[in-house]
């Protein structure tokens, strides 16, 4: 599982704003938010072309922003908000990117330069492949309390009451010892997922 | 790809105001709306505004002022990219978001037939439909 570094967040004060629907809050939180969230996306769907990735980014801060008011900070964090909403989006994006991938054909793969020659290049761009479908697969086989605390595990979320608050969302138990059950049992479903699709979870986890 | 992970906070802030200023919802909208009545460029109406095309582009990338205090959002908007001439801005603002709201009323009523088109039917009358009578045309 890739371990993605903490987001920085807005202030208290400038979220209420920006739920007010202030536009100079607005663009104070799209101003720290953006940049961050769009690096993280480049990189996390690098087998994607970058300037899409970039406009679905782009259409879901603008969704975000002119649906201000349905942000609750209660529920998650902005940035696992708004990258929730990506994900979905980059789904959507990936599949018509993968409708396209040409059918592979002997033909097609003896007209490759160096097939299997650079073994350790071929090894990355295996993985990196297998990392996004295996991505695709996990988003569509989790349920929502396991799809937040994946997202949240991804961007290094440390702190237990925003673990505990997710469960309690759901109507589940909310101790400090049913959220690390509840990891274990995920990282369990994600393993499985991983044997299941063929892929070394370790390997994905780099 | 790392050309892009190398991109500067202002120049994923600058993408960002470019497609932003182009959105319903968002100030660029309504002032391109203005544009096109006033005939003016884009720069003519920055310079106009007393604003640099660096805070001109993050102006129009922002949200459009809150209806119930529209006034107050637009000059704090103003402020915050450093427009010189805040009142013509301000008052460009609600002329722009009075013509937007015109645009809407008259798209509703786009079905009625106006009434001056009503009025020059009967120029297009059969002649013979049309009253003759020799003896005005009789001098006396």
């Amino acid at each position: 599982m890739d371990s993605e570094s903490v987001f920085n967040q807005p202030s208290h004060q400038q979220i209420n704003d920006f739920i007010k629907g202030d536009p100079v809050a607005v663009d104070e939180v799209v101003n720290i938010l953006l940049p961050q969230i769009s690096r993280w996306a480049i990189k996390k769907y690098s087998m994607l072309p970058v300037d899409e990735v970039q406009s679905e980014v782009h259409l879901v801060f603008a969704e975000t922003c002119r649906n201000h008011k349905k942000y609750d900070p209660e529920k998650s964090q902005l940035t696992t908000y708004i990258i929730n909403l990506l994900k979905l989006r980059m789904r959507t994006l990936y599949q018509k990117h993968k409708q396209q991938e040409p059918v592979e054909s002997i033909d097609d793969y003896e007209k490759m330069p160096n097939p299997m020659y650079n073994e350790s290049q071929s090894k990355a761009q295996l993985s990196n492949l297998d990392r996004e479908r295996y991505f695709v697969e996990v988003e569509f086989q989790l349920n929502g309390q396991e799809r937040e605390f994946f997202a949240l595990m991804q961007q290094g979320e440390k702190k237990v009451e925003i673990f505990i608050h997710i469960l309690k969302k759901y109507g589940l138990s909310n101790s400090e010892s049913d959220v690390k059950n509840a990891k274990e049992k995920l990282l369990r479903k994600l393993k499985k997922i991983a044997d299941e699709k063929g892929f070394s979870f370790e390997d994905l986890s780099e | 790809m790392s050309k892009n992970l190398n991109l500067s906070d202002q120049q994923f802030m600058e993408g960002w105001y470019q497609f932003s200023s182009t959105q319903s919802g968002f100030i660029g909208d309504l002032l391109r709306l203005l544009r096109v009545r006033q005939k003016m460029s884009e720069n003519q109406q920055r310079k106009e505004f007393g604003v640099d095309k660096s805070n001109f582009l993050r102006l129009q990338g922002m949200m459009l002022p809150r209806p119930h205090q529209f006034i107050k959002d637009a000059r704090r908007i103003a402020e915050t990219c450093q427009v010189s001439n805040i009142n013509v801005f301000v008052n460009a603002l609600l002329l722009a978001r009075k013509l937007s709201q015109s645009n809407v009323s008259e798209q509703d009523s786009s079905l009625t037939i106006p009434k001056s088109q009503q009025a020059y039917q009967a120029a297009f009358d059969e002649d013979d439909s049309l009253e003759t009578d020799s003896d005005d045309h009789d001098a006396e």
